[in-house]
């Protein structure tokens, strides 16, 4: 079982728990488009291919904002 | 770990279109190559440019500060220097401010500040206030529109510029050109090309976008691997109200789906671009009898909207 945190940046915050998954997987979980957000892990910046571990801070970056 | 399809290294960023892994090294050599051949395709600058980047404070502006700023220590005849116009959007534009004035004082580029109410006695909130009251029939976007296109050429020309380089990335271009389709504004997608048409006012600043060819994805990944993105992402109050906001966000459903199609629309852009140069051939501009600006009518739209809301 993993159990992470994640953040969109300057608004909400999730707490997901589940048997294994990528960042993919919780984009989709949050019903969220990958399009939209940059996840950054634990301060580094992954892809959606990258594995989640447990404990894990992910914080979502929203891509659109102005300029 | 998803590692870098170049060297093995960590894996920052994922294309989704290629399906090319890029390490942070790697992702910044194809943003900056991407860059460089917008800048020699379409002519941007000279040998010899002052080139005044348009600056909001948030992620796009100050990336393209940031990397003009690196690339212009390789071109010894640019000087490059940033300009801010402060609309006056309560809770909004002051934070962006800060984080402003503390890259141009990292990069050591000299700046400018200017305010819709110094310039016109008036806040973006109290103009968007008044035409209310007058029951004026223009969004929010049009006052903020018009009258920062006004001050970003007049200031950027008093700053000794000889180009005006905008943020405007390729999720603005391809939006605009959508909108702009689906309102049957043709004459308008004319003028949303990657340089602005041939100068043909003295006091024209030319206009280009040397990020016309990057993902919104790409410069957010940029500015946070240079600490550029703001540390509260507060968005436009009045955004939400925009036509833009749909469309923003049926672009990037279609993206996921279809992966690569925006950079198709941007395409479709590009050779109709070609099309609408005969059919709207830019007419000469004439300055505005009020102002002195540059303007394709006899009074700009600037002082035209002045006057609607009486603060001329
Ligand atoms: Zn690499
Ligand atoms: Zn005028």
């Amino acid at each position: 079982m993993v159990v992470i945190f994640v953040v969109i940046k300057g608004s909400r915050k999730f707490k997901i728990n589940k048997e294994k998954m990528k960042i993919g997987d919780v984009f989709r979980e949050l019903g969220l488009n990958v399009e939209e957000y940059i996840p950054v892990s634990n301060g580094n910046i992954v892809t959606e291919h990258d594995e989640v571990k447990d404990g894990d801070l992910l914080t979502l970056y929203p891509v659109v904002s102005g300029g | 770990m998803a590692k870098c399809s170049f060297c093995n290294r960590r894996a920052i960023f994922y294309s989704r279109v290629n399906g090319k892994f890029f390490c942070e090294k790697h992702f910044l050599k194809y943003f900056d190559r991407k860059v460089r051949r917008t800048i020699r395709k379409y002519h941007m600058f000279g040998k010899n440019e002052t080139i005044v980047v348009a600056v909001s404070g948030g992620k796009d502006s100050l990336s393209l500060l940031h990397y003009l700023s690196k690339l212009s220590k390789r071109a010894p005849g640019w000087i490059i220097k940033g300009l801010l116009i402060d609309e006056g959007i309560a809770g909004y534009r002051e934070h962006l401010i800060g984080k402003f004035i503390k890259t141009c004082n990292e990069l050591d580029v000299e700046y400018k500040i200017v305010s819709f109410k110094e310039e016109f006695g008036y806040s973006l909130d109290e103009i968007v206030k008044k035409g209310k009251q007058l029951g004026l029939p223009y969004l929010p976007c049009t006052y903020c529109g018009v009258f920062r296109r006004y001050l970003l050429n007049k200031e950027s020309r008093e700053m000794g510029g000889t180009v005006l380089a905008t943020a405007h990335n390729l999720d603005d271009v391809i939006q605009t050109f959508l909108m702009n389709i689906l309102n049957n504004n043709w004459d308008r997608v004319a003028r949303i090309g990657p340089v602005s048409g041939v100068i043909t006012h003295v006091r024209f600043v030319r206009r280009v976008k040397p990020f016309f060819d990057i993902l919104e994805k790409e410069t957010t990944t940029y500015s946070i691997l240079h600490s550029l993105y703001p540390d509260k992402n507060v968005e436009c109050p009045y955004a939400p109200l925009s036509f833009r906001w749909y469309i923003r966000k049926f672009l990037n459903d279609l993206e996921m789906r279809n992966p690569g199609i925006k950079y198709s629309l941007l395409n479709s852009l590009v050779e109709v671009l070609s099309l609408l140069r005969e059919k709207y051939r830019e007419s000469d501009l004439k300055t505005c009898k009020i102002c002195g600006e540059p303007s394709s009518q006899e009074v700009c739209r600037a002082c035209m909207l002045r006057r609607e809301l009486g603060i001329l």
